[in-house]
C-alpha cells in the first residue's frame, strides 16, 4: 500500500527531497541572475558610460541571490548529513 | 563503474579535524596562521607606506587594497566624519576574511591542514557576532544606551503599531548578522564541495577499466578543476567584499540621523 512505502521509505523520501529542493533553489537563482544579467546589458545599452557603476551594481546583487540559493543548498546538506 | 564516479567522500575534505584536543583543531590552527599573516603583512606596508615617499612592490599592491575599501566601502557609505574612525575596522574585517578564503584554496605546503576557515559556521558566525557588536556599538554610541532602542522603529509609525514593528525590527537585527553567517560559510563550502566531487572524479578514474573514457573523463575533470578554482579566487573576494559592504551599510543605517 502507498501509506506503507511512504512510511517504510522515510530515509530515502528525505534525500529525495533534499536532493529535489536543492535543484528548485538552483532554478530560482538562475531565474533571478538571468534577469540581473538582462537589465544590467540594457541599461549599458542605453547608456554606455554608466558601465562601470552597473557591472559593480551587477556583481553584488547576483552574489546576493546566490546567497539566497546557497540558503536552501544548506538546508538541504543539513538534511543529508543528519 | 558509473558508480564510483561521485563515491568518495567529500564531506570529511569540507570538516574540521582535531588536533590537540576539541579546542585545538585544522581551522584553529588555520585561523591563526592567518591572523600572524596579515598582522605582519600589514604591519610591515604600514611602516613603508609612513617612511618611504614612493612606494613600489607588493606594498604598493597591498596600498591599492587599502584604499580601495576605504574610498568603495567605509567612505560612502559612512561620511566623511564618521569615516576615518571606522576604517581601521573595516580593513580588519576585509583583508581577514580574504586571506581566510583564499588560503583555503593554497595547495599542501601553504596550507598543510587543507582545510577553509571561513568554509566552518561558527566562524563565519563568529565574524557575524563581531558586525553586531560593530553595529549595536556605533548606534549606541551615536543615540545613546537607551536612545539606540528607542530609535529603532522610525518616524511615522502610529503607537498602536509600535510593538509589531519593534518586534520586527528585532527580528531583523537578528537575521541580519544571521544571512552574514551563511552566505559566507556557504559560498566557501558549495564551491570546495564541487571541487572535491571534482577531484573524486580523478580518483575514480584508477577502477575505469575503458582507457578512452578513463583519458577523456580525467581531461574533462581536469578542465572543471580549474575554470572553478579561478571561479572560487573570484567568490572570495566576492564574499569577502560583501561581507564587508553589508556590514557598513548596517553600520551607516545605525547611526542614520531619523529627524
Amino acid at each position: 500500500m502507498l501509506c506503507s512505502l511512504l512510511a517504510e521509505m522515510s530515509l530515502q523520501w528525505a534525500f529525495f527531497g533534499a536532493a529535489i529542493g536543492a535543484g528548485i533553489a538552483t532554478l530560482g537563482a538562475g531565474i533571478g541572475i538571468g534577469r540581473i544579467a538582462s537589465a544590467a546589458n540594457e541599461s549599458v545599452a542605453r547608456q554606455p558610460e554608466a558601465a562601470g557603476d552597473i557591472r559593480g551594481t551587477t556583481i553584488i546583487t547576483a552574489a546576493f541571490i546566490e546567497g539566497v540559493c546557497l540558503f536552501a543548498v544548506v538546508v538541504c546538506m543539513l538534511i543529508t548529513f543528519k | 563503474m558509473t558508480a564510483l564516479l561521485a563515491a568518495t567522500n567529500v564531506v570529511h575534505h569540507l570538516k574540521d579535524f582535531e588536533i590537540a584536543g576539541p579546542w585545538f583543531t585544522g581551522h584553529h590552527v588555520l585561523l591563526i596562521l592567518v591572523a600572524v599573516v596579515t598582522i605582519v603583512a600589514f604591519r610591515y606596508a604600514a611602516v613603508s607606506i609612513a617612511t618611504q615617499p614612493k612606494r613600489t612592490g607588493v606594498v604598493a599592491l597591498m596600498e591599492v587594497g587599502l584604499v580601495w575599501v576605504r574610498d568603495e566601502i567605509v567612505y560612502p557609505w559612512l561620511g566623511d566624519k564618521d569615516g576615518p574612525k571606522w576604517v581601521g575596522f573595516f580593513w580588519t574585517q576585509f583583508f581577514f576574511i580574504l586571506f581566510c578564503n583564499l588560503f583555503g584554496l593554497f595547495p599542501a605546503p601553504l596550507n598543510l591542514w587543507q582545510r577553509t576557515a571561513t568554509g566552518n559556521i561558527n566562524v563565519t558566525g563568529g565574524l557575524a557576532v563581531v558586525s553586531l557588536f560593530a553595529i549595536l556599538f556605533a548606534g549606541m554610541k551615536k543615540h545613546g544606551r537607551g536612545g539606540y532602542w528607542l530609535h529603532l522603529v522610525p518616524h511615522g509609525v502610529p503607537w498602536w503599531l509600535w510593538p509589531l514593528v519593534f518586534l520586527i525590527e528585532i527580528i531583523g537585527l537578528i537575521a541580519k548578522p544571521f544571512a552574514l553567517t551563511v552566505r559566507l560559510f556557504a559560498n566557501m563550502t558549495a564551491g570546495h564541495a564541487i571541487l572535491g566531487v571534482l577531484v573524486g572524479f580523478l580518483w575514480g578514474v584508477v577502477h575505469y577499466s575503458n582507457p578512452v573514457l578513463g583519458s577523456v573523463s580525467s581531461v574533462a575533470s581536469l578542465g572543471f578543476m580549474l575554470f572553478i578554482m579561478l571561479f572560487e579566487v573570484l567568490v572570495g573576494l566576492i564574499q569577502a567584499y560583501i561581507f564587508t559592504v553589508l556590514t557598513a551599510i548596517f553600520v551607516s543605517l545605525a547611526v542614520a540621523e531619523e529627524h
